[in-house]
Order: structure tokens, then sequence, then C-alpha cells
């Protein structure tokens, strides 16, 4: 009673000091995502926000301040870049510089080629072996990479969405060989057929079969792998796709429930296998937006969780992400101040609360990052959680009643997205399949070209003060990456090697032996774990897959 | 009476980064030209094939991964081997600058890196194929 009059009395006084200042005659201001935002936020507009209900402390119900305790105060998050290029070998060297200048995780992508299944030295691979991440064949290449590393000595992130399953049998095939079971490995793969096939375009097989085959791994994960978090969900690929904030999430956490319900129908626990589950997301320049996002992301996981599949388990409910300056938006103009706008995005993540980080590079417009941009990216993340202290306390911002006001606004927003997905769009693949989440992302992108087109939309150095000189001379002053043409020719060479001196006969049985059970409904990881040890490569076992699972076809849409 | 100009619009190679090559083609249809845009992972052959079978005035390839050198020349001289070697290619994408005189030695008519403003690409086709499309 005593705090309804005292919110009633706020509200009347943000009333009269509107209306004293003109600011209620002041032109509006809207954001796309939200809606209107006002000159000032009070405790009368988040006057429904009960502390205890919503927003709670960390690592408790509904986690909208974190997922754990004490978060980045004791040890920062993880800073995970990620990096591959060439071939096995240079991409160690490149793991070993990071790890020198301070990163003690393993993260890595991978090329065209291997997302795709696709070998080496298939002529589909030419011009493409090596040149946006490593290029992985067999495990002769795995073995390479980890040659002098210790395969459980560190968090091992991948960034593969179709083919998790192979790259994660070559993983357990490899450490297998060297001694080190499946229950020593720890890290995370994205393992997320359905984001890519939104946008990004590493869908291979119908979207049914990649998700029984994503299913496989998530089985196999929670079985054997108790370190390891065998989804890491790529709402980066919306986001970088163009999509708006509310359809990142609402986009993610749709395919989320898709993979979900295909585990439960295995006959696991959701306990068992959800709170291994985790999101690989984009922070922008919109710095409050963004850790709002990520709070609303928190207390909405925990929503799902728990009243629609009834988890019971705090590691189950609690979401888990990494986060990073959305590429999409770094230029070309005076790209130096992409090193500024990649700090932003990552404050945006740190105050939001995120587990790990990778980080663009500010040449991202031109090329892959080299050593000097990797070092410049980890070193701002360094600064972040090392000299600014804002990692000393839990969820810094929460309390702000902007903060809180966007949290619940953008929660709003989720829901009714979800709601459309499930509602009118029939769940992901159905959405997928008829082009309905790709026709909005794109929507929203080409409306975000229009703006910065218009200038309403603020791209410094690009659509305002614009400084000529800038573009003259970047070209000399910006070293950029180069492939080493050289480094690819020894890998395709090691694959030609590899082919030539296996047991022919025993990779042919084993690729007949998986096609027989991708008939079936058998799960698929210990099949792909043999082959790999007999060095099938990953276009024969796709192939294999094709074979009997036929291609994805992208619906077209521009 | 003036019949439109036709464009191709591809994505040739791996890569499925779309949005440049999607955004083009929105642009250059809004400017009054009919545009076919071919989808991923396109090999150079199903280019060339398209480019015959929709009769196209103008090709634009869209690369954003760095492997546009080889894929440029396999598709220029598959251009030529069916016949259309004097129909109008032009490049898109995460180019080099260094690039470009190469790209042009192999018959490219122009390249349009990612900064290029929209009108200037619809303008350059309408100027250099003489129609108001």
């Amino acid at each position: 009673m005593k705090k309804d009059v005292e919110v009633d009395k706020i509200a009347k006084e943000k009333q009269r000091w509107m209306e004293q200042f003109k600011v209620d005659q002041s032109p509006p201001i809207t954001s796309d995502d939200v809606g209107e935002i006002q000159a000032v936020y009070t405790p009368a507009d988040i006057s429904d926000t009960d502390y205890l209900r919503d927003i709670g402390f960390p690592a408790e119900y509904p986690f909208t301040r974190a997922p754990y305790p004490e978060m980045s105060r004791h040890k920062p998050w993880r800073y995970s870049l990620f990096t591959g290029f060439d071939n096995p070998e240079k991409t160690n060297e490149r793991w070993k510089f990071l790890y020198k200048a301070g990163q003690p995780s393993f993260n890595i992508v991978y090329d065209l080629p291997t997302h795709l299944g696709i070998d080496s030295d298939d002529p589909l691979a030419e011009d493409e072996v090596g040149r946006v991440g490593i290029p992985i064949d067999t495990i002769r290449d795995w073995d390479a990479l980890w040659a002098d590393l210790p395969m459980d000595g560190v968090p091992f992130n991948n960034n593969i969405e179709t083919l998790a399953a192979i790259i994660i049998a070559f993983h357990v095939a490899t450490a297998e060989k060297r001694g080190i079971p499946p229950d020593k490995l720890w890290g995370s793969i994205s393992n997320d057929p359905l984001s890519t096939a939104v946008s990004k375009g590493t869908t291979v097989f119908p979207l049914k079969h990649g998700v029984r085959l994503a299913t496989d791994l998530i089985e196999y994960s929670t079985s054997n792998m108790p370190r390891f978090f065998p989804v890491n969900l790529k709402a980066v690929n919306m986001a970088e796709g163009g999509a708006s904030m509310i359809q990142e999430m609402a986009f993610v956490f749709s395919n989320a429930i898709c993979l979900i319900d295909e585990a439960l129908k295995r006959g696991l626990d959701i306990d068992d296998f959800a709170g291994k589950f985790s999101f690989f997301g984009c922070s922008t320049t919109h710095l409050l937006e963004e850790v709002a996002k990520w709070r609303a992301s928190r207390r909405l996981w925990a929503k799902i969780l728990k009243e629609k599949y009834g988890a019971k388990k705090a590691s189950t409910l609690a979401f888990k992400f990494t986060g990073y300056h959305n590429p999409l938006w770094l230029y070309s103009e005076e790209p130096e101040l992409n090193l500024v706008r990649a700090t932003i995005g990552a404050l945006a993540s740190a105050l939001g609360g995120t587990q790990a980080m990778p980080h663009p590079g500010y040449d991202e417009a031109y090329a892959i990052p080299t050593e000097k941009s990797q070092s410049l990216a980890l070193g701002t993340q360094q600064i972040l959680a090392e000299e600014t202290n804002i990692i000393k306390t839990v969820d810094p911002l929460g309390g702000s009643y902007y903060i809180e006001w966007l949290t619940n606004r953008i929660e709003e927003e989720i829901v009714k997205k979800m709601k459309e997905v499930d509602e009118e769009w029939g769940g992901s693949i159905k959405a997928i399949t008829n082009g309905n989440m790709q026709r909005e992302i794109l929507e929203h992108f080409f409306h975000e070209q229009q703006a910065i087109v218009s200038g309403e939309r603020v791209v410094v150095r690009k659509n305002k003060y614009r400084v000529e000189s800038e573009d003259e001379d970047v070209n000399s002053r910006i070293v950029l990456h180069e492939q080493d043409t050289k480094s690819v020719n020894d890998h395709v060479a090691r694959l030609k090697k590899v082919k030539a001196e296996r047991d022919n006969s025993e990779v042919e049985r084993l690729l007949a032996k998986l096609s027989q059970q991708a008939k079936g409904s058998e799960n698929l990881m210990p099949c792909l774990i043999e082959a790999a040890k007999a060095y099938a490569s990953i276009g024969e076992i796709t192939n294999t897959l094709k074979g009997v699972w036929g291609q994805y076809e992208e619906p077209v849409i521009i | 009476m003036n019949k439109k100009i036709r464009v191709l619009i591809a994505k040739p190679g791996l890569d499925g980064h779309d949005l440049g090559a999607k955004y083009v083609a929105r642009g250059l249809r809004d400017a009054g030209m009919e545009v076919i845009y071919t989808g991923l992972q396109q090999t150079s052959e199903q280019v060339v094939t398209s480019a015959l079978q929709e009769d196209v005035d103008v090709i634009g390839l869209s690369f954003l991964s760095g492997a546009h050198l080889g894929l440029v020349r396999r598709i220029m001289s598959g251009l030529q081997e069916a016949g259309l070697g004097e129909r109008m290619v032009l490049v898109g994408g995460t180019i080099p600058k260094n690039d470009t005189p190469q790209l042009k030695s192999l018959g490219v008519a122009e390249v349009f890196p990612t900064t290029t403003p929209m009108e200037k690409i619809s303008e350059y086709i309408q100027q250099r194929l003489n129609k108001s499309g």
C-alpha cells in the first residue's frame, strides 16, 4: 500500500516535470526494437516489477542477474578469440600466439569446404581451402593441429554448425589414440543446423536430417562427455545476417526448442542435457539495449525451461552465452574506428554477463585478422576485464530504472515474436523451410541499410563526418592477412598421402555401415568415431550421408 | 519500346554470406531492371548456364570470401565458350584494391567493393547499356 502511494506520487511528479520542462511537447524518440524511449525513467515506470520475483539473485531463478553466483569477480570471462586459416600447422601457431598473449583457451573456425563436407582435394574446394578458416579432412589433420598441445588441457570451442558430429568424432578419435578418454575433453561446439539455414548457409542436409545428426551428438555427449557443451546455438548467424535483436533471440530460442524437443524424444531427461546448451550471440554499440537483451534472455530462458519443460536444476535453467560485437556493423571507412565500436560491443557483453567472448578484428571489413589485429582485439577485452573494475560486482546495471524497463520491454517483444514463430509459422523447421525467418531478417537488414543511406542511422565517417583522405590511403596503412599458398598445398598433399596409405577397404566397409545406420535411427556417433579412426575423410563421410539423406535446398528469397 | 535490362546476380563458390548480393539484386530491381538471383553455392558452370538460359545483359558476381580470382577466371572462360564473351560482367564484394587490375584484365567491366552506393551500380549499367531499365 505504502509502495503504491509512493509510485503514484512519483508518476504524478514525472508528469509535472514533463509539462514544466515541455518535454511532453518535444519530438518523441523511438527505437525499432522497444518503441518510444522516454527522457527519463523512474520507479513508476517499472512499478509492476517485483525485485525478488523478477530480478532476484545471481544463480537463482529467474536468473535475470547472472547464471553463476560470482561471475567474473575472481576470474575474467573466458577470452575466446577464434582463429583458423591455411592449414592445421598455421592455425596451431596462431593458437600459441594467442595463448601467450593471455588467452587460455583454443577456439577454432573452419574453412568453407570443411563446413560443407567437401575435401580439400575436391574441385569444388578450389580457391577456398584454408581461406576463411582451418581445412580439416581427416584425423591426420587433427593430429597436426594438436601436435604439441594438450587435448584435455584447455577449453576447446568450435564454430561449426551442421557437421559438428563429424568434427567431434575426429576429436574423440584422435584423443583416444593418445590415451585420452572422451570424458576428459572440455569445450563446446555450435552443432546448430537450424540457425545456419536461416543465415550463413553452411547447411548440408535437409533440416530434419541435420537435426537428427545434431541430436545424435547431444545424446552421445550427454553420456560420454560430461565436461563438454554439445550445443552452442548460433544467434550470431541471424545477427550477422541483419536480424534485429528481437529477431535474433526469438529465432534462436525457437531453434533451441526444436533441438530440445528432439532430444526429449530420445528419452533424455531435460536436466540431463539442456544445461549443456549455450548461446553465441552478438552485441552492438547500442550498449544499454544489449545489456537489457542479455538480462531479458536469461529471465525468459529460465521461464521456458521451468514452465514448458519442468526443469529443476539451476544449471539447466541458467542461460549461458558468448557475445561479441556484431561484425556486420563494422565498416571500411577509417577502419581503426572499428576498435572503438568493437570495444562498446564487448562492454555490452561484459555488463550483460557473458561467459566468454570472441572479438572481431578492426580489419573485419577487409580480411580475416592478422596477429596484430587479434592482439588488439584480445587486449581490448583484457583491458575491459582487468583495468576497469566493472567485474568487481555482478550485474552492475541491475536496478537502473531504464535498464529494468528495457529488460521488461525486450522480454515482451521476444515472447511476442516467439509466439508468431510457433503459432503462425509452425515452429522453426517449417519457418525456415518456408523462408519466414529469412524474409523477416532480410527486411530488417534492408530497412537498416536504407537508414544508413538516408543518414537516419549514423555511421561515423561513412555517412556523417566523412574525411575523404582517410579512404585514399587506407590500403597503405593497413596490413592485411594474406593466404599462404604453400601451406595450403602442403595440406592438400597430406590428404592425398593419407588416402593412398590407409586401409581403403576398411574405410569402404565403415562407410557402408554408416550408410545403413543413417537409413535407420541408430546413434551415428560410434560409427563416425570408427570411421574417423580409419582415416575416412570429412568429404567421404558427408557424401555417404548425403547419399541417404539428400542435400538441403535453400528457399531463394530476395 | 524499351526492353528491360536483364541482370543475373550470382553467388559463385561456397560462401553463404548473401546480404550484398541480395541488396544489389533488390536495388537493381527498384531501378527497373529484371533481376534473376541464383542462390548460394553456384559452380562456375552453373553461373554460365544460368547466364545463357536467362539470356541476361549483365552478370553480377558477389564474393565475400576472398576466392574471387580463380572463380572469375573460370567463369570468364566459360562465358567465352558459351558465346557470351561480350556480355557485361561486374564483380562486387570484399575485393582488395590490388586485385581490380587483374579482374579487369580477365574481362570484368567494373569492380564495386562493399562501400559502393547502390545508385552508382545501377547508373553504371544504365549508362553503359544506354537503356533506361
